[in-house]
């Protein structure tokens, strides 16, 4: 599977700042640890309206990254990142130095962060 | 309203209005000052007329001629109107757009009715664009701006989707990969907009097509 950072700098989207960036690749790594038997079929048409929704909701859950992660995976019924890269990554990005910045973008700009990660995963559907 | 914007409404009415026969004799016009012929003010506004604070001579009960079809002529509520230098008269979008493509000067009058309830003309000043949310100042900025929402038309967004925080997905899938970069980085530029009322709905009337104008 094609490294988070990658997939998101292929799809040709506007540079984004460090904290967007970050941003970006928290929500990329949640959609791929979602669990499709929960979020398949006939709830697939929800999927992304409630990953959003949730995405912000989470911010209130702590002042940390990781306060976010465990309220996004809990609402969202995500599993455990499936391969050695996106764990590292996950780890990597919830130690983020600037946690406030980051959770500032997820609350303030949800919306554009789901279309760029929605945007990268379309690109690579194509390109395959 | 200033009796030098009376002066330019009186051209606009000669352009597309008709001036009412006066039914009353020279008083000083409770809107604009102006001595003239007209109207009774009872003759003109409804009962539910609320901005007698806009009439500052308001004791004199009496509007001229050319207030009085600022208030009565309802296309003033429901079309765009201008008086620049180039063109007076009411605006299709077109021409709307084309005024909006440069910033309004010192001499300009610009009214874009919205909800089409509003009386905006009586209270027109010079060189603001004036909407149901209030007068709008068009700098250069905001010139530019407008080509932002013309391009992003041209894209597929239409104006439901241009007041959202983000572009929507269903207008996104459908473009190429450079073209949803350009909409992603378009869509910033316009956040003054968006937290400022009145020039997005301004923005919109000046880009409409002859479809969506019907």
């Amino acid at each position: 599977m094609i490294a988070v950072p990658e997939q998101l700098s292929a799809a040709g989207l506007p540079s984004a700042s460090e904290t967007e960036a970050i941003a970006d690749q928290l929500v990329l790594l949640a959609h791929r640890c979602v669990d499709w038997e929960t979020w398949g079929g006939a709830r697939a048409m929800r999927y992304w309206d409630a990953l959003t929704e949730r995405v912000r909701a989470s911010c209130y859950a702590g002042p940390s990254l990781s306060a976010w992660w465990v309220r996004l995976s809990t609402t969202m019924g995500l599993g455990a990142p499936s391969n050695k890269a996106d764990r590292a990554l996950l780890a990597q990005l919830l130690g983020h130095a600037d946690q406030r910045g980051v959770l500032r973008v997820l609350r303030t700009q949800t919306d554009t962060t789901v279309l760029r990660v929605r945007c990268a995963i379309d690109t690579a559907k194509e390109t395959k | 309203m200033t009796s030098a914007v009376t002066h330019r409404l009186g051209e606009l009415a000669q352009a597309v209005g008709q001036l009412d026969d006066p039914t009353t004799a020279a008083r000083r016009c409770s809107l604009c000052g102006l001595v003239d012929e007209g109207h009774a003010l009872k003759d003109v506004i409804s009962g539910n007329f609320g901005d007698y604070d806009k009439l500052h001579w308001l004791h004199s009960l009496h509007l001229c001629r050319v207030c009085t079809w600022s208030f009565r002529d309802r296309s003033l509520r429901l079309y765009p109107h201008a008086i620049t230098s180039a063109y007076v008269g009411r605006c299709a979008p077109e021409q709307l757009c084309a005024i909006l493509s440069s910033p309004l000067n010192g001499s300009d009058v610009l009214c874009v009715p919205i909800g089409g309830k509003r009386h905006l003309l009586p209270y027109a000043a010079i060189g603001v664009a004036a909407t149901d949310a209030g007068s709008l100042l068009w700098n250069q900025a905001d010139c530019e701006r407008l080509l932002t929402i013309a391009r992003l038309r041209t894209l597929g967004f239409g104006e439901g989707a241009l007041i959202e925080s983000a572009p929507r997905w269903l207008v996104m899938r459908k473009l190429r990969p450079t073209e949803r970069a350009e909409a992603l980085t378009l869509w910033e530029q316009l956040d003054p907009w968006r937290r400022c009322a009145g020039y997005l709905d301004v923005a919109m009337r000046a880009t409409r097509t002859t479809k969506e104008t019907r």
